[in-house]
């Protein structure tokens, strides 16, 4: 805090303060002589009733000391600067206000939003403003945006724009905001100022680190109460993620307690025309997982929803899943190696959910359209495009050709290994005499948990006179299935997709497996484990923030006006087409509500994606402001009238006329008690 | 000496005085028979006592009835009658000069002379002594007019000197009083009562009729309101400053403490003590003093 003083042509007078000091010592040391008799009573008088005299007379020359003093400040007019600020009082003020507009900011304390404290609060701010400043308004939000492109004086625009705005579902990206208004104060003259409004939420504003040029001074100003309690749905989501139709699918909802008391609530599914609920339990500062269970009749892309019982943040109470069910999986198989691939189509075309088809070399380039691919004799073909299903989470199998170095299959794996046993080539080894077993190595892995039931179905049985000459592969819990000599036979690879290596050729010239029992539920069954790796296999139903564009990638090309998005009221979100890679695809603009969307093309449903409530913004405990955020030298004040009195600085006159009433008051009281005593 | 030109012996206290008799009740010890009782023993018509005679004494006392009727040899005592003498102590230090109206130097001025006239005339004897820190003049016991006129001039002349010690004065006095008689004092008595009444003592024991007379004028009773003011001490000059108001009730108790002790000690010690206020006729002082 600095003071200066508005009359400072006036300090002279703070001579005047030593008047009372001057009186009581003249006055006292010069009083009219007065012969008496004898003093010898009065001396005795004096020695008794000094000590109670005298502090008598020190408060009462110190009270006078001060009125004194107090008077002649009253006419120096003071200024109080709170922050220390107040060598740019005679400056141009340049000050950008960013003010937070994320989800939290909705929660509303007492009777208004914290959203709208910060407004009324950034309004204040401007409202002390002169004509030679200038402000600007950041809108803290996921793509930070400002009011003006740069520095404005039209400050009831401003303060409009602060009447009329409405607080986001979005989660905030300070960094940007903070470069924005950094950007905007770089050029300018005078004082620079970052005002900050928020209710400091910690998950946000914790961790953020904001590097402010030492010119610039931040002000935070914190609004809404740091101990708002709140209870979010903070995931939503189902197994397997891409069902088929006709199969159980359980949601799994978690619901988390933002707050130190237990807290008891109803929580209610919703899917087709099911309508599902559970009451909850939730400790303090916990959460808990409740499961719904559905089971989808038909193909198609399904709403989901969960919701709570409306609380005062009611923003995170809800959340959306989109459910893609497929009738069947669409299988697509190389057939260079054709006896395996001949084995694996025949036992796939007997389930019902799968849709094989023979693909060519030709098909593995850009994005694959199917769910699975199987690679019989794979001699490295298209392996970028089939590294980027695995990435987006296909499902690959991959048995490599005769010849086909071992670097191939590593890098299908993700493994880079430029050592020289990868430059090996892969070899088919084959003998009638010397024949191998197989033997399961991690019977603990999903594939195998159905036939842990003791049906005496063994998933790896038959006799192989052929095989590859796959290397030791590590890491060994990987390895499924072995040959009896250790050489790996089936190896899983899980990452965002899984790739099965697959060494245990088929057809009669090589084993016996095609024709065992188990054959067709081990195959079955690895493809269907694998689909719950939780990634999403279609971009259509990815799920977004509020803030987000949501993007729609076609098969064909397509044109702009085919395609349309549209939310749950059929409301249209503007679209346009965009080129990446050389291939078009369609973004929206900003989706700005939480909620169902869906992708039409040419009137017909071609896809769907929600828009759930971010869930950082559900814990509202808030962050002191200083450590919000760390900036150098930032102040912390408690509203925008402290930034005015800042900039301003405060009048301490009318204060100090009050202390001076005050002083004459006590000096009375305290003359009147010495006389008494 | 019915028309004076003194300054302190008007004509009209001269005329009030013609009905006023100086009758101190105390023995005197005087060399004429006049009418003050005497504790000396002799010739005189006042029987006081029957005592044995012892050998030496006059024979011509004896009791010639006493010895007829019962064959012992008593001596008649009588009570002899003599004139006064009084010896007036005034003090004339620095402090006497206080007072508003009249100072008290003046006040006891006055009420020396009307005393000194009242002994002289009934033919008494009257010694006076001025006296501050030491005696500046001592007339000797006189009742002439002679002696009367030079104790009125040096009245006039007198004036207030340096400081005040009456203890010492008394001490230094007792040596100049051949015979008992009525002591009066007249002081502002600023000093400790104890040893006023220490140095009073020979005189107590020589059978003294002592009478005290504390001359104080109203100021000094209870002090005026005049806020801050400098105090500077008339015999010593010291100099202290205080707020007379805010002091006002202490200074009061303290000289009534000062004051009480004098009249507690002077009852104890059967001595005559009367506090004498400038604002009062100095007349009414001589209440204690005449018949």
């Amino acid at each position: 805090m600095k003071v200066i003083l508005q009359n400072s042509v006036l300090i002279p007078l703070l001579v005047l303060i030593l008047v009372p000091l001057l009186i009581h010592l003249f006055a006292k040391g010069r009083p009219p002589v007065h012969k008496y008799s004898s003093i010898e009573f009065i001396l005795r008088i004096m020695r008794n009733t000094m000590r109670i005299k005298k502090p008598q007379d020190y408060i009462l020359l110190v009270l006078r000391t001060l009125l004194a003093a107090v008077v002649v400040l009253i006419f120096l007019q003071p200024l109080l600067f709170m922050g220390g600020k107040a060598g740019g009082l005679f400056k141009k003020s340049n000050i950008v206000a960013i003010v937070d507009s994320t989800a939290s900011m909705a929660y509303i304390d007492g009777a208004q939003t914290r959203f709208a404290a910060a407004c009324a609060e950034a309004s204040e701010i401007l409202s002390g403003l002169g004509s030679k400043d200038t402000a600007n308004v950041i809108w803290l939000s996921s793509k930070p945006s400002s009011a003006f492109p740069e520095m404005g004086v039209n400050f009831g625009f401003l303060r409009e724009e602060l009447r009329k705005a409405q607080v986001t579902s979005e989660a905030g990206d300070i960094g940007e905001a903070f470069r924005m208004a950094c950007e905007m104060l770089r050029n300018v003259e005078g004082r620079k100022e970052i005002c900050v409004i928020s209710d400091f939420q910690k998950s946000a504003w914790e961790k953020a680190v904001i590097d402010v040029p030492s010119d610039i001074e931040v002000v935070k100003i914190k609004v809404g109460d740091s101990d708002a309690a709140n209870i979010a749905v903070t995931s939503f989501r189902c197994e397997p993620p891409h069902p088929l139709a006709g199969e159980e699918v359980r949601f799994y909802c978690e619901v988390a307690n933002y707050s130190g008391q237990p807290r008891q609530t109803t929580l209610y599914f919703g899917v087709q025309e099911s309508r599902l609920s559970h009451d909850i339990m939730l400790p303090a500062h916990g959460r808990t997982t409740a499961v719904f269970k559905h089971v989808f009749t038909g193909a198609g892309i399904f709403k989901a929803t969960v919701n709570l019982n409306e609380d005062a943040f009611a923003g995170d109470d809800r959340r959306f899943l989109s459910v893609n069910v497929s009738q069947s999986m669409r299988i697509g198989i190389l057939a260079d190696e054709k006896n395996t691939a001949k084995s694996w189509k025949k036992a796939l075309d007997s389930l019902s959910w799968a849709r094989t088809e023979i693909i060519s070399e030709k098909d593995l380039s850009g994005e694959i359209p199917y769910d699975v691919i199987m690679l019989s004799g794979w001699n490295g073909a298209g392996a970028q495009a089939l590294e980027e299903k695995l990435k987006q989470g296909g499902i690959v199998f991959c048995m490599p050709a005769d010849g086909v170095p071992l670097s191939g299959v590593l890098g299908l794996a993700g493994r880079k290994d430029s050592a020289d046993f990868a430059k090996q080539l892969v070899r088919m080894e084959k003998s009638e005499e010397k024949t191998h077993r197989l033997k399961i190595t991690n019977e603990k892995d999903e594939v195998f948990k159905i036939f842990a039931g003791g049906e005496n179905v063994s998933p790896a049985a038959g006799v192989f006179k052929g095989r590859l000459n796959l290397p030791k592969w590590t890491p060994e819990n990987e390895v499924l299935v072995t040959y009896d000599d250790g050489v790996p036979a089936l190896v899983k690879v899980r990452d965002s997709g899984t790739l099965f290596i697959w060494n245990m050729p088929l057809g009669r010239d090589y084993s016996t497996m095609q024709m065992q029992s188990g054959y067709l539920p081990f195959v079955a069954e690895m493809i269907l484990s694998s689909r719950n790796t939780g990634k999403i296999l279609h971009a259509d139903t990815v799920e977004y923030f509020p803030g987000d564009s949501m993007t729609l990638r076609t098969e064909r090309d397509s044109l702009a006006s085919d395609i349309s998005l549209k939310d749950e009221n059929g409301i249209e979100i503007p679209v346009e087409m965009k080129t990446s890679g050389g291939r078009g695809f369609f973004m929206s603009k900003p989706v700005p509500a939480t909620g169902f969307y869906t992708w039409k093309y040419r009137g017909r449903d071609a896809g769907a994606g929600v828009v759930n409530f971010p869930p950082v913004e559900s814990d509202l405990t808030a962050v002191a402001p200083d450590n919000a955020a760390r900036t150098k030298d930032s102040v912390v004040l408690s509203g925008g009238g402290d930034v005015r009195r800042m900039r301003d600085g405060l009048n301490l006159w009318p204060l100090l006329l009050v202390i001076a009433f005050g002083l004459a008051l006590t000096e009375g009281l305290a003359l009147f008690w010495a006389e008494r005593t | 000496m019915a028309k004076t030109v003194h300054k302190y012996l008007k004509s009209e206290d001269i005329r009030k005085l013609s009905s006023f008799e100086f009758a101190p009740k105390a023995l005197a010890e005087g060399y004429l028979s006049g009418r003050h009782k005497s504790f000396s023993r002799g010739n005189s018509i006042e029987f006081r006592d029957y005592r044995q005679f012892v050998s030496g004494d006059d024979p011509a006392h004896i009791d010639w009835r006493v010895l007829a009727r019962t064959d012992r040899r008593y001596l008649r005592t009588y009570e002899q009658e003599t004139n006064l003498e009084c010896h007036v102590f005034l003090d004339s230090s620095a402090s006497m000069a206080y007072g508003k109206k009249i100072s008290k130097l003046e006040y006891a001025s006055f009420f020396t002379a009307v005393l000194c006239y009242l002994v002289v005339k009934n033919t008494d004897k009257v010694s006076l002594q001025i006296f501050d820190d030491k005696i500046r003049h001592y007339f000797p016991p006189g009742s002439t007019g002679r002696h009367m006129n030079s104790i009125l001039h040096a009245l006039e002349k007198n004036f207030a000197g340096n400081r005040t010690s009456v203890s010492e004065a008394l001490k230094k006095s007792f040596p100049l009083l051949k015979r008992k008689g009525t002591l009066v004092v007249i002081s502002d008595f600023f000093d400790e009562p104890a040893s006023v009444f220490s140095a009073l003592s020979p005189y107590l024991h020589r059978h003294f009729k002592i009478h005290l007379f504390h001359v104080l004028s109203p100021e000094e009773m209870d002090l005026a309101e005049i806020g801050y003011v400098t105090f500077e001490d008339m015999e010593t000059s010291r100099k202290i400053v205080a707020n007379a108001d805010t002091i006002r009730k202490h200074y009061k108790n303290a000289m009534n403490d000062h004051i009480n002790a004098m009249r507690q000690l002077a009852v104890r010690r059967n001595v005559d003590y009367v506090v004498a206020k400038t604002d009062a006729h100095y007349f009414n002082l001589l209440d204690r003093l005449v018949k």
